[in-house]
């Protein structure tokens, strides 16, 4: 396992040599190794966003043409671990970005939908394993701008105050959608244990 | 795609997530170029000939101004050759002046002054790990979060392009409503004639490089015709008041000028070149509200006077021309009243954004008569600068 695992650094780092040799020279071939690369990554952010697959994969090719225009003017780093950090992050974000863009041309603006009951749970913990297709159907279930809350805070990292910046709400309207929807997300966990408990007894 | 157990559950989706990565699909990359060929020639042409139109057509009263006909052959053919090229050529020669003014400042820096930039670039960092650990103690940091693991230089270009990828969502946002509303005068040069229109606009943007525009403005139009021949002569025998006389009178029209008021309502498919220049091609219905017409004419008596010398007995005749100019209103108003009257609209502009929500546009436009206008005695294809206000 660690050879294999040793083969694959080895090769991750290769390719971001040459992407990095690439961007220096300003050589149009890297871009289908990129695409190719982290097109997965990208669907990954796009999704939670944008539950329709073919919307999403919209929003994926979008970012990369906008990737495309702009990576050239990256500076040649030294460290391939920084680099790949950081680009990867870049392409997230611009990702992200073109999501939220492409939902408020389709409905603007940003709906939101007070559902939730009074049950106020702060801490569960996993009884099983988590899988990503049922944590995207919890997802779904959340209001669109909880939804955006919760994905931008948690899982990619922008703070509130960006938040409130992006999304044109107060930053306290993003910390209550950020609590309100992780209290969601518990509520909705809990549930669904529960009805998968009660259907294996 | 699984996570240990005994975790708290919003930690346990983060990580999950985090690491989500979709298996890459066969035939996606080939759609992404194929989309990308297959696009870009289509707008480029259509780029191309919307710049070369707009600017052609806004030439055309500058020129016709000066009454030189030949010079404008040549600006049109030279128009026709490299209109986008220019303006390509402009946008990239204005990004790199811009580039080496940042990198010479950067270079006269101190290296206390390029740490007292570091900072504001990176206070949205600070402020996110402090409310990270507010909140979530446990969540990982993104990249972006541990800026201490990057170089200075490479960092820097880094959240800049963030920044600017920040600032153009902003934009976005502001005008995240489909809708737009503008105020706008509109100085139009007609025949070396100003006149003064005013009216409200509204756009309503399809995507993000097209919109369609409307509106309604009340447009004063001064305009003239000189026939250049006779229009027709009359002769009118009259008695004179002595002796024998004889008047023939030649009545030629000199000028006609009408003023025409009425309404416009233009319907324009705009195209955004960049976020402040776009070029704009349309018809608009115009309705004739009002319409009075002035004739200029030249009047020219050729007198002749015959009379007899009582001592003499011999007949004398004399002959003289008279000219007298004079106008009278014309009671035609052939306008007036059509419903199918129109101009063929062409423009380009440049926005200008104020006080951050609103822009000031200039644009200068050309108006060609359709329909029935064209038809008409009056040169009624006029140009102008239209300002605008958009809110």
């Amino acid at each position: 396992m660690e050879v294999k695992a040793q083969g694959s650094i080895k090769k991750t780092n290769l390719l971001f040599q040459d992407i990095i040799d690439a961007l220096a020279a300003h050589d149009h071939r890297i871009q289908e190794r990129i695409y190719t690369h982290y097109w997965g990554y990208l669907m990954g952010v796009a999704s939670r966003y944008i539950k329709d697959r073919n919307v999403a994969k919209e929003v994926v090719n979008d970012s990369f043409v906008k990737a495309f225009k702009s990576m050239y003017d990256f500076k040649r780093p030294d460290d391939i671990e920084d680099f790949q950090k950081t680009f990867k992050a870049w392409l997230a974000k611009i990702t992200v970005r073109t999501a939220l863009d492409k939902i408020r041309i389709n409905k603007s603006p940003l709906n939101f939908v007070e559902t939730y009951e009074n049950l106020y749970v702060d801490h569960v913990e996993i009884n099983n394993k988590l899988h990503v297709d049922d944590i995207m159907k919890l997802l779904y279930y959340l209001p669109d701008l909880h939804r955006m809350v919760f994905n931008m805070y948690e899982i990619e990292g922008f703070n509130h105050e960006e938040i409130s910046k992006i999304l044109v709400i107060p930053s306290s309207s993003s910390r209550t959608y950020l609590t309100r929807a992780k209290q969601r997300l518990r509520e909705l966990y809990i549930k669904t244990n529960e009805i998968a408990n009660g259907n294996s007894r | 795609m699984e996570t240990p157990d005994k975790k708290e559950l919003i930690d346990g989706i983060s990580a999950l997530l985090k690491a989500h990565e979709e298996p890459y699909e066969p035939g996606s990359w080939e759609n992404f170029s194929k989309q990308k060929k297959g696009k870009r020639p289509a707008i480029f042409t259509w780029i191309s000939i919307a710049a070369a139109i707009a600017l052609i057509f806004t030439a055309i009263p500058f020129i016709l101004k000066d009454k030189n006909i030949e010079p404008t052959i040549v600006n049109i053919d030279k128009v026709k050759v490299t209109p986008l090229e220019e303006v390509e050529l402009i946008v990239k020669a204005t990004r790199v002046v811009k580039q080496k003014k940042i990198e010479l400042k950067e270079k006269n820096r101190s290296n206390q002054a390029m740490n007292s930039v570091q900072p504001s670039v990176n206070s949205q960092i600070a402020s996110s790990s402090n409310e990270d650990n507010d909140v979530n103690p446990e969540t990982p940091k993104t990249p972006e979060q541990t800026p201490a693991t990057l170089k200075p230089v490479q960092e820097k270009d880094f959240m800049k392009f963030l920044q600017n990828e920040t600032k153009v969502a902003h934009v976005k946002e502001k005008k995240s409503s489909k809708w737009n509303f503008g105020v706008e005068l509109l100085p139009t040069v007609l025949q070396s004639k100003v006149n003064l229109g005013a009216g409200i606009t509204t756009e309503f943007r399809l995507s993000e490089s097209f919109s369609i525009s409307s509106g309604i403005a009340y447009v004063a139009l001064d305009a003239s015709k000189n026939p250049g021949s006779n229009s027709g002569s009359d002769f009118a025998p009259n008695s004179p008041t002595a002796g024998l006389a004889n008047y023939a009178s030649n009545k030629r029209l000199v000028s006609t000028n009408a003023n025409i008021s009425g309404i416009d309502i233009p319907l324009s498919l705009t195209y955004n070149l960049n976020k402040k220049l776009y070029t704009s091609i349309g018809v608009s219905y115009f309705n004739v509200l009002t319409e009075t017409r002035n004739n200029r004419y030249i009047t020219e008596l050729e007198v002749s006077r015959t009379h007899k010398d009582p001592e003499t007995g011999i007949m004398e005749t004399f002959q003289t021309r008279l000219a007298e100019e004079n106008a009278e209103p014309s009671p035609e108003s052939p306008l007036k009243g059509n419903s199918y009257l129109g101009f063929f609209n062409l423009s380009i502009g440049h926005k200008q954004e104020v006080f951050k929500q609103y822009n000031i546009v200039i644009e200068p436009f050309l108006k060609i008569p359709v329909g029935k206008l064209s038809n008409e005695d009056l040169q009624l294809s006029n140009g102008g600068v239209k300002l605008r206000f958009t809110f």
